[in-house]
């Protein structure tokens, strides 16, 4: 069993030139021939900080009708369950986590229709309270979306009965304001490994101890007693205070030999969604273990 | 020395931008084009789509209309385009009714079951709901979905069940369908 950690901390970069253009890029190679109705959301991450209390989203209307966009703030954090199943539960109102952000970042425009085509920069200020802590504080940016002309269907009869259901999409974005030194630190609790039918089943506690959401991959390589690999996973992590997070590994290849051994690396490296002067490194996870 | 390389880490970022625009590059897939000491990262978008409402038809006073979430011709389409292979949340909020759009008092119940939901990762650009190949769900609980490995596709499929009374009031009934979608890893 190995374990190995290293954090370094970072202070926030302020944007620049290059966050316009990386926007105006974001237009361009967006995959804007394959979408036949819907709201485009770019990027799928908004950082704000001390230091650029500003920033942006862009939404883009690619289909061929007018929509009718909303944007709200709201607040979510991925959490699991006993089980390791990970999901985000999007709350609008009663939030009591110190580390939200939702009620002091306010988005313009909140309304607007986009005609087809068109696009609309959204942007955030944030108004911190005075005397916030060091770190990261949260919230998600709601876009809600329909059809701005909705076609009420009618019976063929005048004595008959219709439906209309109107089919209303949302995302929710991810947000971040930093403030003052941070840091990234994750720390693996516990890890299990257990067979059943011909999968392996994994579940690794995790705590962050940084002052930020640790935002990392998880991979997990399934080996056997020859070391040769039979199967891996690559997750995409997200950990804002604690985490049970689980894999499934599959036994694959001819005759594997047991017992098994599944091999755990975490890291910041590897998140190409996120712009390299956003992104906060913190510690690296190595941790191997035997399949019960 | 400073502003110098700043200048030609501009210079290789325009020139990378240029480089990708005469490229066309048209995948939502988030890359990494680096060159030299300048790197590009081009974030990935999220897109979600109603491609189509459940359609219950024509309906008759005291005859419930069920449809399937299997239905090319009825079923409720939503799509989620975003970056191949990652978790996304879903979670929808449904109607327990739907009101008379003449501003009437009368409303209809709509009700969905634990198999009213299905989402299929294997599904392109036109998602067809009888394709056979989807997994259905609880549409009350809120899903962890994977979004296909190559084009980030992920589509849902929705069916329902409208009970008019007796004695419903003729005419159009409208409600809301809402769906959630986050990234769960960021």
């Amino acid at each position: 069993m190995k374990k190995s950690s290293a954090d370094s901390p970072r202070k926030p970069v302020r944007a620049g030139k290059r966050g316009l253009i990386f926007v105006l890029l974001l237009l361009v190679v967006l995959p804007i021939g394959e979408i036949l109705a819907g709201v485009l959301v770019a990027p799928t991450v908004v950082f704000l900080s001390d230091k650029n209390r500003t920033g942006r989203l862009i939404i883009r209307n690619p289909g061929s009708d007018p929509k009718e966009v909303e944007i709200r703030m709201g607040f979510g954090l991925p959490e699991s369950d006993s089980l390791g199943n990970v999901r985000v539960s999007l709350l609008d109102s009663a939030v009591t986590d110190p580390h939200s952000a939702m009620d002091w970042i306010k988005p313009f425009p909140r309304k607007l229709v986009l005609p087809p085509g068109g696009n609309q920069t959204v942007r955030f200020v944030a108004t911190p309270p005075r005397d916030l802590p060091d770190g990261e504080y949260w919230a998600r940016v709601v876009v809600k979306s329909q059809e701005s002309q909705v076609v009420m269907p009618s019976a063929t009869n005048e004595e008959g009965i219709s439906t209309n259901l109107n089919m209303i999409m949302q995302t929710a974005i991810s947000l971040k304001y930093r403030k003052g030194n941070l840091y990234s630190k994750l720390e693996l609790t516990d890890a299990r490994a257990t067979l059943k039918d011909s999968r392996v089943n994994v579940l690794v506690d995790l705590i962050n101890r940084g002052n930020v959401s640790y935002i990392g991959v998880l991979n997990c390589r399934l080996t056997d007693a020859d070391n040769n690999e039979l199967s891996n996973q690559r997750i995409d992590l997200a950990v804002y205070y604690d985490l049970k997070r689980n894999v499934v590994l599959p036994i694959s290849g001819l005759r594997p030999k047991p017992p098994y051994n599944v091999e755990i690396f975490i890291t910041n490296d590897g998140r190409t969604d996120i712009e390299p002067k956003d992104r906060i490194r913190g510690n690296e996870i190595k941790y191997s273990l035997t399949v019960e | 020395m400073f502003k110098l390389k700043t200048k030609l880490t501009s210079g290789l970022f325009m020139l990378l931008t240029v480089a990708l625009l005469i490229g066309g590059a048209s995948t939502t897939e988030a890359q990494d084009v680096a060159n030299g000491s300048a790197t590009a990262t081009i974030l990935t978008a999220l897109t979600v789509t109603a491609d189509s409402a459940i359609r219950f038809g024509d309906v008759l006073q005291g005859v419930p209309v069920h449809v399937s979430n299997a239905s090319n011709d009825s079923s409720g389409v939503f799509r989620i385009i975003g970056a191949p292979g990652r978790e996304v949340s879903i979670y929808m909020a449904l109607p327990e009714y739907l009101a008379h759009t003449t501003g009437g008092q009368d409303r209809m119940v709509i009700a969905f079951s634990e198999t009213d939901g299905a989402w299929d990762d294997a599904q392109g650009p036109l998602p067809q709901p009888e394709s056979g190949t989807s997994t259905n769900f609880n549409p009350y609980q809120s899903q962890t979905l994977t979004l296909d490995a190559v084009g980030g596709n992920m589509a849902i499929f929705m069916g329902g069940t409208v009970r008019p009374s007796p004695d419903q009031t003729a005419g159009t009934y409208s409600g809301d369908i809402i769906m959630t979608v986050a990234y769960n890893g960021n």
